[in-house]
Formats: structure tokens, sequence, C-alpha cells
């Protein structure tokens, strides 16, 4: 069993308006590896993600007066999405999302930044998502050339660490993170893919954190974990919880 | 990807988001596009049910998705709901487009495919705008969807007053004026004393500035607006043109001050199918090289005819006028029209007893197919069709009651009209180049596909019979001329339209009496102003017009009068009548005659019919001889021939041929060819005799009546056909205002709407 982690160095990105701490544990396994994002500023990701869209899009580059109304339209846009992200009244599948977005996003920075990571672009919002398909939420390369597979899970009113730990336990064993394969043949690099092909490969288990202690949340999800993910196949095992 | 490898794809999925990666950064840019999107909803339904709204999204559809459930649409649609703040409406990102083009722009020339909705933008922008507006549109059936459509967008306004010739009548009001005209109506506006404020001209399918005669009329309103209305905004609008900078261009408008924009964006996907000599039916596309090739297509799982045709469909049947008027459009179809059942519906029913009565079909000896036809949702639309039933027969498609129309032309110039199916029975295209039939041609394959308000991707089907044709239209692109029509030499050959053409082009064509000014020199010849004299003497002479015309005792000045007009009409183009253009004006001024007695449509047909199907002998024998309408001058009409042919007998005459052959006769004769010649001449006649009566006559040729609160009640924009009824109601009309009496409120519905505005707020 456990003893409750602590909070070890922090990192603050203003890019993103969000604060990453590493977490420091006293887990029997070594494998398992654990951070806190802290959303500050809803605004800035909520921005970023519009801008990911529209920016790219031919809808604001039709006409000089299109691209002259173009940081409006962020600005509005982002504000909607935080509107219905944030109503409590109605739950909406963009609400949800959006939330599942940020626990990626929030989680892949803070790999990022604490642990170095190599940031795997998540697939652009308007291709078809894995949800139809199932499959992996994200991916990231670790120093150690591991592929580690990300699964986000958002809740407006709970921690959902043990969707986000049993579904990437389910994942593995329907051998679904092979599904990935080609696409990540392409954007990861050569000793990542050698690895993957000889079985050794990583978890990132996100999710979003509703608690007052967020550090005992943490503390159980890594019992979780050491429980779930102690696959031989698994090198590594990164837990991110993501509060706002 | 061509059509066979997106049918037969492993991983449609790996392919859809290629293409909503295109979609996403580069729009719907191409029909082409459309069509791959349409051919992964056919064949992947499944997996594009999954990503539909993000299409919708990304082809910039916004009001089909108020409340996207995704996070792209939600995001993309930051942009509708943009729309929605600045505009009051969801435009698509092309509407929007031309919204802000037209309202940060002096002079703007824009293209859109016929779908895109620019003339809602512009519309919008008029709308909203202050001052009088001009709307200029090539047909008279466009200035009456025009006038509906903008009637619709000011209801209850009082303050704007939407009319389709110019005139100043309700100075009491004095309203904001809109007028819809044709080129040839716009004429009007610079007659000296109408005070107008216009702050925008609007030229709708402006390409018609390329035509050899209305060109010149065309390209002369253009340059006398920008001369005499210097401080307005002039927009033009044209479908499928390439360089729409070139009406900027053609009349020196500062480059500074213009916008010139082809988009070339598309809402709704076509497929395209063919039937092959095999007899099978395939899916081609006209995109990819020779993509007729059996190798290139793919197979339609079924008889196309028999999914077209299976009563689910609205269908648009591309025939020719000639199969209309021998019948022959509907053998084909038979089989299928046989097992339609009747229509169930009240509001159809009413529409369809309307037409039935309009032409005069509800007699028991009138068997008229195209009502008979209608009670099964088979719809004819065509130019001989009269404009007021041909409205009612959209309304009847608009309300999906339509489940194939037959149409020539007529429906494809302009008016809105989509449908699921286009069926090309033939390729006939009428235009004087290649470029304009393609123009047209793209046109009419336009309707194909009807852009719905559910949050689905929408496509249709064009069929042919002539897949490698319908490819090279479809590929063929429209440029307009950089110089003006009016600035090129030669332009008519023609004997007939040469002197009117000059006239304009050299600035010698007098705006009052509406003629060149060499022809007014010959209508003042002592002869015809004597002609002039004895048609007024035998309309004007004591009685009544009817009593001065009508029966057996005044056939002889029926007879003198149709002599009297045809002197004043060679005069007129300064030659004599050949014989097959003297049958048709004889036939005209005979039923000109007719309408100045006050005989409504229905009632001349009915004579027309008897006399042609020889009733009073009891339908035997063969039909009598008719010249069928033409317009006038025609050169090339030497001989007579009658519109039945020889063997046709008296009682197989059909009754729907006789009521669009008089349609044409006061359409396309009398009201087109010979009232501007007559105006003209009793214009002159007045000015040399001072003859008070002339007045009368010229009210008489314009209006059809002489009945002061008739002509008034049209001046104030009721239609003809209702200003016998409405007269009943009105205590006072003149030129400032109109007082109704207090019985309109116990009027019929359709009268109390139609006299709403003109009263008191």
């Amino acid at each position: 069993m456990a003893n409750k982690p602590r909070y070890g160095s922090q990192h603050s990105d203003t890019d993103w308006g969000c604060d990453y701490f590493e977490v420091t544990t006293s887990s029997t396994t070594e494998k398992i590896k654990v951070c806190h994002v802290e959303v500050k500023d809803i605004k800035i990701i909520s921005e970023a993600l519009a801008k990911t869209v529209l920016d790219t899009s031919w809808m604001t580059s039709l006409d000089v007066g299109s691209r002259r109304a173009y940081d409006r339209t962020v600005r509005d846009t982002a504000s909607a999405l935080i509107e219905i992200f944030e109503s409590t009244t109605s739950p909406s599948d963009v609400g949800v999302e959006f939330g599942e977005i940020m626990v990626s996003i929030g989680s892949t920075r803070a790999l990022e930044k604490i642990f170095n990571h190599v940031i795997i672009p998540i697939a652009e919002l308007w291709k078809p998502q894995k949800k139809q398909n199932e499959g992996f939420d994200f991916h990231t390369v670790c120093g150690e050339e591991l592929i580690n597979f990300g699964e986000a899970k958002y809740s407006g009113n709970s921690s959902p660490h043990g969707n986000a730990i049993n579904q990437s336990k389910r994942f593995i064993e329907e051998e679904k993170h092979l599904r990935d394969y080609v696409h990540l043949k392409v954007l990861a690099s050569d000793p990542a893919i050698e690895n993957l092909n000889n079985d050794s490969f990583g978890i990132v288990a996100s999710f979003s954190i509703n608690a007052r202690d967020p550090l005992e949340v943490l503390k159980n999800a890594i019992e979780s974990a050491e429980e779930k993910l102690s696959l031989d196949s698994i090198k590594a095992v990164y837990l991110v919880g993501v509060s706002q | 990807m061509n059509i066979i490898d997106i049918a037969k794809e492993s991983e449609p999925a790996k392919g859809l988001s290629e293409l909503l990666d295109i979609l996403h950064k580069e729009g719907p840019v191409s029909s082409e596009i459309l069509e791959k999107i349409s051919y992964y909803k056919k064949f992947h339904p499944d997996i594009f049910e999954t990503e539909e709204e993000k299409i919708i999204a990304s082809l910039g559809l916004f009001y089909k998705i108020p409340r996207p459930s995704n996070l792209y649409s939600f995001l993309l649609s930051g942009i509708g709901r943009q729309h929605k703040e600045d505009f009051g409406e969801y435009l698509t990102p092309v509407q929007a487009s031309v919204r802000r083009a037209v309202n940060n722009n002096k002079i703007i020339s824009i293209s859109a495919p016929t779908s895109a909705g620019k003339s809602y933008s512009i519309r919008d922008f008029i709308a909203e705008s202050d001052g009088d507006a001009v709307v200029i549109v090539p047909s008279r059936a466009l200035i009456a969807e025009y006038v509906n459509t903008m009637r619709q967008k000011f209801k209850g306004d009082k303050n704007v007053m939407i009319s389709s010739f110019v005139d100043n009548v309700f100075k009491s009001r004095n309203p904001r004026r809109i007028f819809i005209l044709t080129p040839e109506r716009a004429r009007d506006l610079f007659l000296a004393n109408l005070n107008l404020n216009v702050k925008v001209f609007f030229f709708d399918e402006a390409q018609v500035s390329e035509e050899n005669e209305r060109g010149i009329i065309f390209d002369v309103i253009v340059r006398r607006v920008k001369k005499y209305f210097d401080a307005a905004k002039l927009i033009f609008a044209h479908p499928f043109v390439e360089n729409p900078d070139a009406q900027i261009k053609k009349h020196n408008f500062s480059e500074k001050d213009g916008f010139s924009r082809s988009y070339t964006h598309g809402a709704v996907g076509k497929v395209f199918i063919y039937q092959h000599k095999n007899k099978k039916f395939y899916y081609f596309s006209p995109f990819s090289d020779r993509g007729h090739q059996i190798k290139k297509c793919i197979e339609h799982d079924q008889k196309f005819s028999d999914f077209a045709f299976d009563g689910t469909h609205s269908v648009l049947v591309y025939v020719s006028k000639a199969s209309i008027y021998n019948g022959k459009y509907i053998q084909p179809f038979k089989k299928y029209i046989d097992n339609y059942e009747e229509i169930d519906s009240v509001e159809a029913e009413e529409i369809i007893n309307t037409i039935e009565h309009l032409l005069g079909a509800d007699n028991d000896e009138h068997n008229s197919e195209l009502v008979s036809l209608l009670r099964k949702g088979i719809v004819i639309h065509h130019g001989s069709v009269p404009l007021e039933v041909r409205f009612l027969v959209e309304d009847l498609i608009r309300q999906g009651h339509a489940k194939i129309c037959f149409a020539t032309s007529t429906l494809a110039q302009g008016v809105n009209m989509p449908f699921d199916i286009v069926w090309l029975n033939n390729m006939n295209i009428i235009g004087e180049n290649e470029q304009s039939k393609s123009l047209s041609f793209k046109n009419l394959i336009g309707r194909a596909g009807r852009l719905s308000n559910t949050p689905e991707f929408d496509f249709g089907y064009v069929f042919t019979k002539s897949p490698q044709l319908l490819s090279k239209r479809v590929n063929e692109k429209f440029s307009l001329e950089e110089v003006s029509i009016i600035d090129t030499p030669d332009v008519s050959n023609d004997p007939d339209t040469s002197e009117l053409l000059n006239s304009i082009k050299e600035n010698t064509f007098d705006d009052d009496k509406q003629a060149p000014l060499s022809k007014i020199e010959r209508l003042g010849q002592p002869e015809i102003i004597k002609y002039c004299k004895a048609v007024l003497d035998i309309i004007y002479n004591d009685d009544s017009i009817k009593d001065n015309l009508c029966g057996a005792k005044n056939e002889f000045n029926r007879e003198s009068l149709k002599q009297h007009f045809q002197f004043i009409f060679e005069a007129s183009i300064n030659r004599v009548l050949h014989e097959g253009e003297l049958a048709v004006f004889r036939q005209a001024i005979s039923i000109f005659i007719q309408v100045i007695q006050g005989r409504s449509f229905r009632e001349i047909v009915g004579i027309r019919y008897s006399y042609i199907s020889k009733k009073d002998e009891g339908h035997q024998g063969y039909a009598a001889f008719a010249q069928p309408a033409a317009k006038l001058p025609k050169s090339t009409l030497t001989n007579t021939y009658s519109i039945f042919n020889q063997n046709t007998m008296a009682r197989d005459v059909s009754y729907d041929a006789v009521v669009f052959d008089t349609y044409d006769y006061m359409d396309q004769v009398i009201s087109f060819s010979l009232t501007d010649s007559f105006m003209t001449s009793f214009k002159v006649y007045k000015d040399n005799t001072s003859d008070q009566r002339a007045d009368k006559m010229l009210e008489l040729l314009r209006f059809g009546t002489n009945n002061s609160v008739h002509t008034f009640l049209m001046r104030y924009g009721f239609p003809p056909e209702d200003v016998v009824e409405l007269s009943k109601y009105i205590l006072f009309i003149n030129e400032d205002t109109i007082t109704f009496k207090p019985e309109i409120s116990d009027a019929p519905k359709y009268l109390q709407e139609m006299a709403d505005w003109y009263l008191p707020e």
C-alpha cells in the first residue's frame, strides 16, 4: 500500500495557462510516475483549441473581412465553449469532448515539461476520431525511447482514474495499441518503434480530478495502477491528474 | 480517387479523413469535391454518418446544425454564430463574404454557383439599406419571383413599396421604392420627373451583357446609371463566370472602388448517371478523363429509371418544347405515371382548382392534360404556361407535391427550384455559342440536389444519355468579354434589329417615345397619322369599346382595325410583313381586340379552342388552321403553317396546346412584339394632332383597359387579374393616394391580404 504522495517540482506554462507539478511517491512499483496538472486559466486552453481549428479553416481566409474578424471569432468561440463546458444544467457531448481534450493536452504538456517526453501530435479535430474506432487518445515518446499510449478520461463531477486505468488495461489486452502502429511508424523514432516491436511500451492514464485533496485521488490511482497495470510489457505507467 | 476507388475502399475512414482534411483547409471549392463526398455517403453510409456533422460544418452550412454535437463542429460554428450576430442569419461563409463585399465597396461584381445564395445576401443588404433601390433581372418570370421574395422580406413594412415598373404613385405615403425591372423597362428610370433617390442598383444574371441584342440594351443602362446616378452602389451578380471583373473594366469603373470575385464554392453534391448502349445504368464522373468508360464507372444497382420514378423523388425532366406540344414528352414515363396515386392534400387541391379555373379547364368540354396530370403530382413548366399558373405550379413544387416536373429551359433560367434528380431527356440547349450553352447547361443541372434544413449532407442525381457531351459542357468555362458589346463593331446583321441597336449605340434613341429617331420620323408620315386616327375612330366611337367591336355587326370594324394596325406596324419595321408573319399578326390583333373588350384569358382560350376544334360543327372533320405564335418581326417566317398538322382531327385538338399558344400570343406577340411599336405610334400621333384620345389608346395598350380605377390599381401594383374584384372596394384612388371602403374588411381573405399593405397604419 502506497503512502500518500507529495508535491515535487513545479513548472508554469503560460502558453496553455497551466501549472504542472511533479508528484513524488513511495510506490513500491518503480515504473509508476505521477504528476498533477492545474488548469489556471481555462480561457487560454479554450482559445488555443479554437485557434487550432479556425486558423486552418478555409473560412477564416476567405477574404480580408473574414481575416479581420478572426480574433473576435476566436474569442467569442472560446467563450461559448467555456460556457457550454461549465454549464452544470445541460451536460453536453461538446463539453465532455472538450474536457477530454483538455485532459489530453494538459497531460501531454506536463509529460513534456516534467519528464521530457516528445509529444506525438494529437489527431486533428476534423478527422474521424478514435471514438468511433476504439483506441488510445494520444501518444508520447519518453527518454527511454518507449512509446507511451495515453488514455484521457474526463468527468465534471468525479475523478475517473478508474476508468482511465481500466480502459488502458483492456486496450492492451485487446491489442488495440497495435492499431496505431501505421500512424506511429511515421511519427515516432526508430528505436521507439523497435521497442514496441519487442513488446516494450508505456501507458499514460490521465483523468480529471474533482476533489478537495488531489493527492488523495492520486494515491488511489497509484494503488489501482499497481494492481492493474503490472504487465511485464508495460515498462512505464504515467498517472496524470488534471484539475481546474 | 475515382468512383471505383471510393466504392471499393477497404478502409473508407482513411479516405474520408483525407477528404475532411481538404474540406477543412480548402472548402467545397469544386463540384468534384462535392461529388466525392456524395459517393462516400452513397457507398459508405455507416462511417459517413458518424462524420456527417463535421462535413456539414466544414461546408459552412451552419444553419443545419444550430446545436453541434461535437467539438470540431462547435468550434467552426463560431463563424456561423458570428454571422448571425453581424447579419442576423446563419449565413454561409460565401454569403457572408458577398455581404461584406457589398457593404464595403461601391462597384461589386461577383460570380457564384446558382445554389450559393448570393442573391439572398444582396437582397438582405438592400433590405437593410435606405434610399431607393433598383433590381434589374433578365426576364419577367424573375421579376415576379423577386417581387414575391422582396414582399416577404418587407412583410408589414408600409414604408417600402415594391414595384415591377417605374412609376410614382402613392405620393402621399412617399415610400422607399424598390423597383424590379427588366433592362428594357429600366429605361423609364431616366425620365425627368421622377425624383428618385436610388442608392443601389443590383444587376442579377448580369451575363446578359454578353448577348447580342439584349447585351446592348443592358450595357447602355449600365452606362446611363453610371452617368446619372454616379453616387449609387452597383452590384453585378452572375452564375459560373470566370472573370466577373470584366463588368468593371467594360465600363471603366474605378478599380479602386471595385471588388470582384468568382466564388466556386458549392453546398450540394451531385452524382452523374448515364445509360450505356448495353442498356445498363452507370455512375460516372464528368471530372475524370473519359470518365464514361465502363472500366471507370460503377453500375447502378437497379434500373435507374425505376429508382428515379418510384414516386418518392422529385424529378425534373428536361424536354423540348416541341415534344410538349406534340405530346411525345410523356411516352417514356407513362408506365411510371400510370402507377402514381392522386395527391391527397387540401392545399394542393386548392392550387390545382385555381389553375384549372384560370386555364378555363373547369369547362366540361375542355380536357386539359396539364390539369389532370397535376392531380398526380406531374407538373409542366415552360415559357408558354401563363405566368400566373407557372407561379402556382412552382408553389406545388415547393410544397413537395411534384413527383415529376417536365420543363424546358425556362425553369433553369434563374428560377430557384431544386429537385432530387435532373433527368436530361435531351441535351439540346439553346445558346448563342458553346460558352453560353455551357452556362445554361450548368444552370440546368444546378437544379439537381435539394439543400434541406436537416443536419444531413444533401446530394442529387443528374441523368443523361450523352455522358461525353455532358462532361464537355460541365467542364467548359464561361468568360465575360472585357469590352462592352456597345464598343464592338457589327453586332447584328439582322436589319430588323440593327436600327434599334444602332440608335442605342449612337444615342439617337428617344426615351420618351421608346424608339429610334428614324422610326419616329417614319411614324410621323401623314399616311400613318391617318391610320392611327382611323383606329381611334373605330375604338372610341361614342359607344363602349365592346359595342364597337363585338359581334357579327362589327366584323367590318374588326377587319379594318387589323388592316390599320398592319400598316402602322409595317411602317414601324420599315418593310411589309411576310405571309407567315402576317398570319401571326392578324391572329394577334384578333386576340388584342378580345382583350380590350374585357375578355379574360380563359374566355379567349375557349373561343379559340371552339374555333380550332370546330365545336359548332360537332368537332367533325379536321382541325381548323391556326398559325402558331412567334415573335415579330421574324424575317424567316415567310410561309404560313398550322400548329396542328393537317391530319389532326378536330376532336383531337389539344386544349393545352391552345392554352400555351394563346398565352404566347398575349406574351410574346402582343406584349413583347407589338405594344411598344403601337405606343410609339400613338405618341407620335399625339404630337402631331393633339388628339386627346391618343392618351386613352396609350392607356389601353399598356393596361388593356380604359377603366381608370383598374389602371390605377395596376399602377399601384395589384395583379391585373384581380383588379376587377378589388375595384368594388375602392373609395378613392389617384396618383397621391388609395382609399379603400370599410367593406374591405368583409372581402374574401386573399383580397384583404392584398389590400392590407395599402391601408393606413
